[in-house]
């Protein structure tokens, strides 16, 4: 009983540490945050593009998604098998987790404890729970899974697997993966529509979106993309969001260096915006008018007005960008 | 185990696995015959003076073993059971005798050929009519491709006419324009030496002067021997050299009579794949057969994993009925290369489209075709024999 008891508060203390590491004005710093994959640092800007300041960070950070309660960053970092904790007031680590092989992106339980991360090199999907720090859960994926995405009450987790051209699905209930779906050439990312009925899977080699159908596990649909002046074999899709109202879809080309504005309810591609050297991570600020585009090869981020269409501005961050938030509320 | 027991055991299973095909939601199974020959002159390697340096090839077949490895989970989702069977041959087998017998007759399967060039052309002509793709990952003859159009030999080793293509594109990107060449004797630098002329000639480059070279250090042969000595006439910005050997090669950078870079078979050299190679996905490939075959990933590796990714691929997106090879020439397919663009087979002589790598010993330099390069069809193209160019004899 008593060693029960330990235990519990124990675990109680890591969860205290890692939910609340700071104070609750954290949230909302007003700062743009982005991953520099091959510099190994956190980029930090204002709300007016400017670069406020770089912390270096555990090595080839990419994946990057708040904690909970949105007053910490965690980051994926690949080259040191890490999963890190970064107090957004402090930008100072909070945690590590290591010996996670090779992690590439993840996705947050609606839980907000158990993250679900695609290992890369070691052609697995693992789930860390981050109060206790153990890996509760192993996927087998075909080689270099990376998306990873969940339903918005956490019972289904789909991961792509670039090498294998598929999409395993993971029922959370069942602990295991109930489905391969295959896909076109390579998927990358995902985005699923608000109302859950679609889910969006980049396909880069391909060039194209493959649709899914989150129920049936069938891929009803695909979309190609041809900016102007491109040749075929450049468009190479990875990131995709989806706005909140689900009317808009924003494609990152790659090495198109365009990304795609898609509406989504015919699939028609509305327009093509130029931005910079192999785009690949997106992100909206909270009120839907800023889509802010890791450039990896020219190491910038394009910031684009989304109600004209038109880029902005680009800012030079770190080397390869990979990964942005917007903290913006 | 006798190669007639293995060869036995090959047929055995096959026969065992046709009935299981036929039952209705049972995982087909599709074969992939890996075949060499025992004393394989190609792998015994060149040894160096005092044994500091030697070219030895290494068999290339942990290269596929990765890629029916990586095909497990694809197999599953689709209904079929890929597998890998190694047949080496005996060093007197007759080869086009001995693949044929491990076929069976109604089993449409495909065989990488990692033969002897020889036994290569002499088991694809024998075999051209039967149902079953053969591949060779491993000649870069531009001849092989030619005498072999007409049968059922796919290529995913890049030949010649490509490789040095790229090149001159690289040159060229780089407005480097004259060219000294320096070939060897045997007929293989004959070839190459050949090749990239035509390729200087197709990317506007000019060949100020074609020397050729000797080895040893014989004294009355010094105009053929000594690397300042050919180097010494007019000026040019860069020096190509053909040496199969490589033992020419390697001491000709930092030794030319100019400050001038080498290129070729030393210096800055054109390849279907590279170790180092950064962008494209390609370090988790190069990581993934590090790990299992505990060595780099060199070319030879690249183009055995490239040929079972593309029958793959092509059983994968295919429906059951089809024939394999049909399935290859398919303008849809787009392959995975870890080099970007698509990779697909040219219909005229069954040669994998691929981007190619620049680069020297310890990086990657640049990738061909070069930005700007353009094709009506598809860039790629750009690199060796395009259908108008080629004609089947």
């Amino acid at each position: 009983m008593l060693d029960a008891r330990f235990v519990g508060a124990g675990l109680a203390l890591l969860i205290v540490v890692v939910a609340a590491p700071t104070p609750a004005t954290a949230k909302n710093s007003g700062r743009i945050y982005v991953t520099n994959e091959k510099s190994s640092t956190l980029t930090v800007l204002s709300l007016d593009n400017q670069v406020v300041k770089s912390v270096n960070t555990c090595a080839r950070p990419r994946g990057m998604h708040y904690t909970a309660d949105r007053t910490a960053l965690i980051i994926a970092c690949g080259d040191d098998d890490t999963i890190a904790i970064y107090d957004i007031a402090s930008l100072k680590l909070v945690k590590r987790y290591r010996g996670i092989k090779d992690p590439e992106t993840f996705a947050l339980h609606p839980d907000g404890k158990h993250i679900y991360i695609s290992n890369e090199d070691d052609s697995e999907s693992s789930v860390l729970d981050l109060s206790t720090g153990e890996l509760t859960a192993h996927f087998p994926t075909g080689a270099e899974p990376e998306g990873v995405a969940m339903t918005a009450d956490g019972s289904i987790v789909f991961v792509a697997s670039e090498a294998a051209n598929l999409v395993h699905v993971i029922d959370v209930a069942k602990g295991e993966v109930v489905k391969n779906i295959l896909t076109d050439t390579r998927p990358r990312r995902f985005a699923l529509t608000p109302d859950e009925k679609e889910l969006w899977t980049s396909c880069e080699i391909s060039g194209t979106v493959d649709i899914i159908d989150p129920k049936t596990y069938v891929v009803t649909g695909r979309i190609e993309f041809l900016p102007p002046g491109t040749l075929r074999e450049q468009v190479t899709p990875v990131d995709l969001l989806i706005t909140r109202d689900g009317k808009t879809a924003y494609v990152s080309l790659g090495r198109a260096n365009h990304v795609a504005v898609v509406d989504v309810a015919t699939r028609a591609v509305r327009s093509y915006i130029l931005v910079g050297s192999r785009p690949w991570g997106l992100a909206l600020n909270s009120d839907e008018s800023r889509l802010y585009v890791a450039n990896g090869l020219s190491d910038d981020i394009t910031v684009i007005d989304t109600a004209s269409g038109q880029p902005l501005v680009s800012v030079p961050v770190g080397q390869v960008p990979y990964g942005i938030i917007v903290d913006d509320r | 185990m006798t190669v007639k027991q293995r060869l036995l055991t090959v047929l055995i299973l096959m026969c065992a696995l046709a009935p299981a095909a036929l039952a209705a939601g049972a995982a087909r199974n599709v074969t992939v015959l890996y075949a060499d020959r025992a004393d394989d002159p190609f792998y015994d390697g060149a040894r160096g003076y005092a044994g500091i340096y030697s070219i030895a090839a290494v068999s290339p077949y942990p290269g596929a073993e990765l890629a029916i490895k990586d095909a497990k989970l694809v197999g599953e989702a689709v209904g079929v059971d890929f597998t890998l069977e190694h047949l080496t041959l005996d060093a007197d087998a007759d080869a086009p005798a001995a693949i044929a017998k491990a076929l069976d007759a109604d089993h449409a399967g495909a065989v990488l050929l990692d033969l002897p060039l020889d036994d290569t052309l002499k088991t694809a002509t024998a075999l051209a009519g039967r149902p079953v793709a053969l591949f060779n990952a491993r000649h870069r003859d531009t001849s092989l491709r030619l005498s072999a159009c007409r049968t059922q030999l796919f290529h995913t080793m890049p030949s010649w006419d490509m490789l040095e293509d790229a090149l001159a594109q690289g040159l060229a990107r780089r407005n480097w324009r004259r060219i000294l060449t320096i070939s060897g004797g045997d007929a293989e630098d004959k070839a190459v030496a050949a090749a990239f002329k035509a390729s200087a000639a197709k990317f506007g480059l000019t060949v100020t002067a074609e020397k050729s070279f000797v080895p040893g250090a014989d004294p009355r042969d010094r105009d053929k021997n000594n690397p300042r000595l050919i180097t010494a006439e007019s000026d040019y910005d860069v020096v190509f050299v053909a040496d199969r050997q490589g033992d020419f090669a390697r001491y000709l950078p930092f030794n030319t009579q100019l400050p001038r870079p080498v290129v070729g078979a030393a210096g800055l050299m054109p390849s279907a794949w590279h170790p180092y190679w950064e962008r494209q996905g390609a370090p988790q490939l190069n990581r993934r057969f590090e790990r299992a075959a505990k060595r780099l990933m060199t070319d030879l590796d690249w183009s055995a994993w490239a040929a079972v990714r593309a029958i793959v691929e092509a059983t994968v997106r295919g429906k059951p009925s089809d024939n394999l090879a049909t399935g290859l020439l398919d303008p849809a397919l787009t392959l995975e290369l870890y080099k970007g663009n698509p990779g697909s087979f040219r219909p005229w002589n069954r040669q994998l489209r691929q981007p190619l790598l620049l680069g020297s010993e310890t990086v990657v330099a640049g990738t061909a075709p070069v930005e700007g390069m353009l094709h009506r069809t598809n860039t790629l193209d750009t690199l060796g024999l395009d259908e108008p160019e080629f004609h089947c004899p």
